[in-house]
This record gives C-alpha cells, sequence and structure tokens, in this order.
C-alpha cells in the first residue's frame, strides 16, 4: 500500500515537473494569493476613506480595519485565497484531459498501471495542491499577521487556525469537482468552460432561485458546500453577526461530496473504454 | 519449449448492436514465434490488441497472459504500443521512459543502452514533440523494451514512415527476435508479415479465417501457370481435371492452384491424356498476398472467373 502510493505520486511529480504551463499557472497562484494578501488593505482603507461619512465604519479609520489581526486574519485571509481555488482547478483539468488528448492514459494503462492507481495518481495531485495551498495561507498568515496584528502572542495565533485545514479541505473538494469533470468530459476546452458556467452561474442562480423563491432550506450543492466552508467574515466589520467558526456539518457535507466525486470517476473511468 | 504466452478464447467485442468488432476470436501464441496479426484495415486486429491489453472491456470470452490469466500487473511483463506511439509531448526521449520504467516498477532502468539500441542517443534530451514520425517510433520500441519483457506487442508499426523508415523499423524488429523475445505484429501489410513473421493468423470482420505458419502458407499454396497453342481446349481439360483448383485465365496463360495429393507432373500428364499439347508450364511459389487474397477469396465464397466459366 505505501509502496503503491509512493509509486503513483512519484509517477505524477515525473509526469509534470517539466511541463513549464503548470508551473506558470502554479506560480501565477502563488502570485495571486501574496499579491492580494498585500494589497487588500491598502484597498480597504482606501474604501473606509471614501466612506467617512458612514456612521459603523468611521471608527475603522484610525485603526484601519482589523484585517490582519491574529485570531481574526485565519478567516480573513482564507476566504480571501477561496476566490483563487480556480487556478489550481485549472491545473487539474489540464493533466486530466492532457491524458486523453495525448492518449497517454492509454499507453499507461498498457504498460501496467490499474484504472484505480491512474485515478488515484491524479487524486495524489490534487491532494498535493491541497496541502500546498493550505500551507501557503499559514505562511501569508504568519507574515501578515507579525507585520499588522497588534496582539502576537502564541495563544492568539494559534486560535482559529483551523481555518487553515478548512482552507486546504475546501481547495480539495473544489479540485476533485473539477477531477471529475475533466475524467467526464476529456475535453480541456470543454472541461473548463463548462466548470467554469456550472461553479460560477449555473449552481448559484439554481441554488439561489430555490432558497428565495421556494424558500428550500438546503445548503447541499457542491459549489454552495465547499464554499461553506469558510463563511464570509467581513459583515462582522459592519456589526453584524458572522460565524466565526468552522460548522461541523459543513465538513461533513463537502467530504461527502470529495467521496461522491472520486467515485464517480472512478466509474467513468472504469465504463470507459480507452 | 512450447509454452503458452497468449491465449484467447471466444474473445468477442461489440461496440453497438451493427459493429461485432470482434468475433470469438481464438488465437494462440506460444513462446519464440513471431506472430503476425493480419488483416484489412478494421478487421478488428486493433481491438482484439486493446482487450487483451486491458484498454477495451471484452464482450465476451478470455484471455490468459503466460497462463496466468488477465491481471493488470501481469502487463508489466509485455512491451506494448497500440497505433501511434503515445508519449507526454513536453517531457523527452529520456524523460518519457523514467515515466515508463515507473509505471513497470522498474527502478534502474539501462535508459542510455535502450536509447543506444533504437539509435535516439543524439536526441535524447530534446522534447518528444519536435520528434519526426520515424523517431517517435523508434522511442515507441524503446519503452516497449524497457522492462526487458519476455513479449513485445507492435501495432503497424511502419505505418506512414517513408521507405528507410520502414527498413529501419523492421530491422530493428527482427534484431529484437533474435534477442529470443516473443513478438504479436498486428499489420496490414502482407509484405511485412512476410518478412518478419514465423506465424500468423488472418482476420477479417473480427472472424479468423486462417492461421499456420508463414512457410506453409508459402509452399501449400503453389500456382501452376500453362500456356498452349489452343487456350479454349486448355480451359476445357483443366477445369475438368480434379487437381487443378482455383483455376483462372489470362490472355494466353491458365493459372490454377494444384490440390492436395496431386503434383504439377500428373497435371502435365492428364492434360497429355486429353489431347492438350502444352507449350509452357511453371510452377512458381506464391507470396504471401496470393495466399492471402486467397484465403480472403475462399472466406467470401467468391467464384473466380474461371470457376464460373466452368458451369
Amino acid at each position: 500500500m505505501m509502496h503503491q502510493l509512493r509509486k503513483i505520486t512519484e509517477l505524477e511529480y515525473y509526469k509534470f515537473r517539466h511541463y513549464r504551463p503548470f508551473l506558470i499557472i502554479l506560480g501565477l497562484y502563488i502570485f495571486c494569493f501574496v499579491i492580494s494578501g498585500f494589497s487588500i488593505k491598502s484597498l480597504l482603507d482606501w474604501f473606509l476613506e471614501k466612506q467617512k461619512d458612514d456612521d459603523v465604519l468611521k471608527h475603522f479609520l484610525e485603526t484601519g480595519l482589523p484585517l490582519f489581526d491574529f485570531v481574526d486574519i485565519w478567516q480573513n485571509l482564507g476566504w480571501l485565497a477561496t476566490l483563487f481555488k480556480y487556478i489550481p482547478a485549472f491545473v487539474v483539468i489540464i493533466s486530466v484531459t492532457l491524458e486523453y488528448s495525448q492518449k497517454t492514459i492509454k499507453q499507461n494503462i498498457i504498460d501496467g498501471l490499474s484504472k484505480k492507481e491512474f485515478l488515484l495518481s491524479k487524486v495524489a495531485l490534487v491532494f498535493a495542491i491541497s496541502i500546498g495551498s493550505a500551507l501557503l495561507l499559514l505562511l501569508l498568515g504568519l507574515f501578515l499577521g507579525f507585520l499588522y496584528s497588534p496582539v502576537k502572542g502564541l495563544p492568539y495565533i494559534l486560535e482559529n487556525i483551523e481555518y487553515v485545514a478548512a482552507y486546504g479541505l475546501e481547495v480539495f473538494v473544489f479540485l476533485c469537482m473539477a477531477l471529475f469533470a475533466a475524467f467526464w468530459i476529456q475535453k480541456s476546452g470543454v472541461t473548463i468552460i463548462l466548470f467554469l458556467l456550472y461553479t460560477a452561474c449555473i449552481e448559484p442562480i439554481m441554488t439561489g432561485i430555490l432558497h428565495y423563491k421556494f424558500e428550500w432550506d438546503v445548503w447541499y450543492f457542491p459549489v454552495e458546500a465547499i464554499n461553506l466552508i469558510i463563511r464570509v467574515p467581513f459583515q462582522k466589520y459592519a456589526l453584524l453577526h458572522v460565524e466565526d467558526s468552522i460548522i461541523w456539518q459543513d465538513v461533513f457535507v463537502s467530504l461527502g461530496w470529495a467521496g461522491i466525486f472520486i467515485a464517480l470517476s472512478y466509474w467513468m473511468l472504469k465504463r470507459r473504454d480507452l | 519449449m512450447s509454452e503458452i504466452i497468449l491465449k484467447t478464447e471466444q474473445l468477442t467485442k461489440r461496440f453497438s448492436k451493427r459493429i461485432l468488432a470482434v468475433d470469438g476470436l481464438d488465437l494462440e501464441v506460444p513462446r519464440g514465434q513471431v506472430f503476425g496479426l493480419l488483416g484489412p484495415n478494421g478487421s478488428g486486429k486493433t481491438t482484439t490488441l486493446g482487450m487483451i491489453l486491458g484498454v477495451i472491456s471484452l464482450t465476451n470470452g478470455s484471455f490468459s497472459w503466460f497462463g496466468e490469466g488477465d491481471h493488470y500487473t501481469i502487463r508489466k511483463r509485455i512491451g506494448a504500443i497500440l497505433e501511434q506511439p503515445n508519449f507526454y509531448p513536453f517531457l523527452s526521449a529520456r524523460q518519457n521512459l523514467v515515466v515508463h520504467s515507473r509505471i513497470k516498477d522498474i527502478r534502474k532502468p539501462d535508459i542510455d543502452g535502450l536509447l543506444k539500441l533504437v539509435g535516439l542517443s543524439e536526441r535524447a534530451n530534446d522534447p518528444f514533440k519536435t520528434y519526426s514520425l520515424g523517431m517517435k517510433q523508434r522511442l515507441a520500441i524503446a519503452s516497449a523494451m524497457i522492462a526487458n519483457p519476455d513479449v513485445l506487442i507492435f501495432d503497424e508499426p511502419t505505418n506512414g514512415l517513408d521507405p528507410l523508415g520502414i527498413a529501419e523499423i523492421r530491422q530493428l524488429i527482427l534484431d529484437i527476435r533474435d534477442m529470443n523475445k516473443t513478438i504479436i505484429l498486428a499489420s496490414h501489410l502482407l509484405d511485412e508479415v512476410q518478412k518478419v513473421c514465423s506465424h500468423f493468423a488472418v482476420l477479417r470482420k473480427g472472424k479468423k479465417i486462417y492461421s499456420g505458419s508463414v512457410q506453409e502458407a508459402l509452399y501449400s499454396s503453389n500456382t501452376v501457370s500453362v500456356g498452349a497453342e489452343n487456350i479454349i481446349s486448355l480451359v476445357q481439360a483443366i477445369s475438368t481435371c480434379p487437381g487443378a483448383i482455383a483455376v483462372e485465365r489470362d490472355a494466353d496463360v491458365v493459372r490454377f492452384q494444384v490440390a492436395d495429393g496431386w503434383s504439377v507432373a500428373a497435371i502435365n500428364k492428364y492434360l497429355v491424356d486429353h489431347q492438350v499439347p502444352v507449350n509452357f508450364i511453371e510452377q512458381k511459389k506464391s507470396s504471401l498476398e496470393e495466399k492471402f487474397l486467397e484465403i480472403l477469396r475462399e472466406n467470401d465464397n467468391i467464384p473466380s472467373p474461371a470457376l464460373s466459366f466452368r458451369s
């Protein structure tokens, strides 16, 4: 088992370590991450300057929004970073569809890989990107926190640090969804367009109608479930109530989706001839 | 050694209601053979190879490698290329071979030796996408050899190559044959099968319609050409002779196959007895191409022109 895990991870590494588009896209991901961390503060300060007559917000004028104060920082950064999860999703889609367009998946199977091992090698890629994303968030959070936070004690740093893991989970489930889309559709362009269309338009509109028109109270659709892991934190600065801890139900629903997407990918792969 | 490398039983693939690609195929390839799978395009060669290599599911039947079954790990001991060479275009020959060796659980592959064998040493570090078709085929052969497998499978290895490339690939396959490997070669080129293979099977519409050794096929189909002053009476005499089958008539010669139990001399005597003086008689060993056409004709039950002349 360990041997198998090591093999498929190595395999994925050997396949793509020299693929420049991958390295560029992943570099872009890190760049977006870092640049947003650094620029969002000045952007918000500028925004506050504009809103100086607002009663609720004006007391932040002297101090600035406590965006990067420890305790708050993990949820804030985590939520900001979720915007960028599309970038690694494209990496995953390309890595799978490329194997189809170049027929290397077929050659892999002929050479003696099982379809299950092939799928697991892609899940390994997804897992590695998720871990990397969580680490990136951790590093950026620590850096910005030490730069801006008025409190720097270890208990403050560690409080709410579970949002780092939550971010990793969010990326993982989202990438599993991308993985399934790629195994299903197999063509890179079509997959990317349909994936964008579904995650950014179709599902939000559909759930919007269900929630507001039919007063449907269930939050189980995949994109929605993924986005709920880290809830929007910013209304609290306008003194609204915000969920500031991770809800287990969100975690389980998302994990359920990850399982479903991986199982569906396997089913697709198993059922089709190459 | 009569160890069986590959055995298929009633191998069947139905893609849809109308398309039956492979139909109840029984094959047996013993160790050491160079086995040709011969058939026109669309006869089910690639589908057959796809099934025994695990990329196409079976509708019916079974197959077994080395007498051990069809588990995917057995494929690590087989070197195979289906249709075109499929590699990661952005990786070099060397890096592609590393990927292949990892799949086959080869820790220390002899990559330099393989690249030398196929003559790719100089371009080993250039990306695969910059290679010519001939180089791609040669890399494919190198990758098939990476685990030092007992059996190699090539599917139309010379397809699309220029004459020089074809000669190079064939020589490479012969070199590999001389390393005591079992080879399964799918091809629609009779000439290729004749030059490379020791045994062959003919597929048509997914059915096996002939199998045997290449040598036997070449000798078994002795074509005889006969010429005479009076071609009409010659044709009539030949047509009634039980020793002559598949009679065909050209402008001034009659061609036929010698039936079992008959010899050319006996047929000559038969003609003399029927008062047909022969001024020309020649026995010629057929090429596999003639044999192939003959097999196809027998299978289709298309009467040859001269046979219809008889009735």
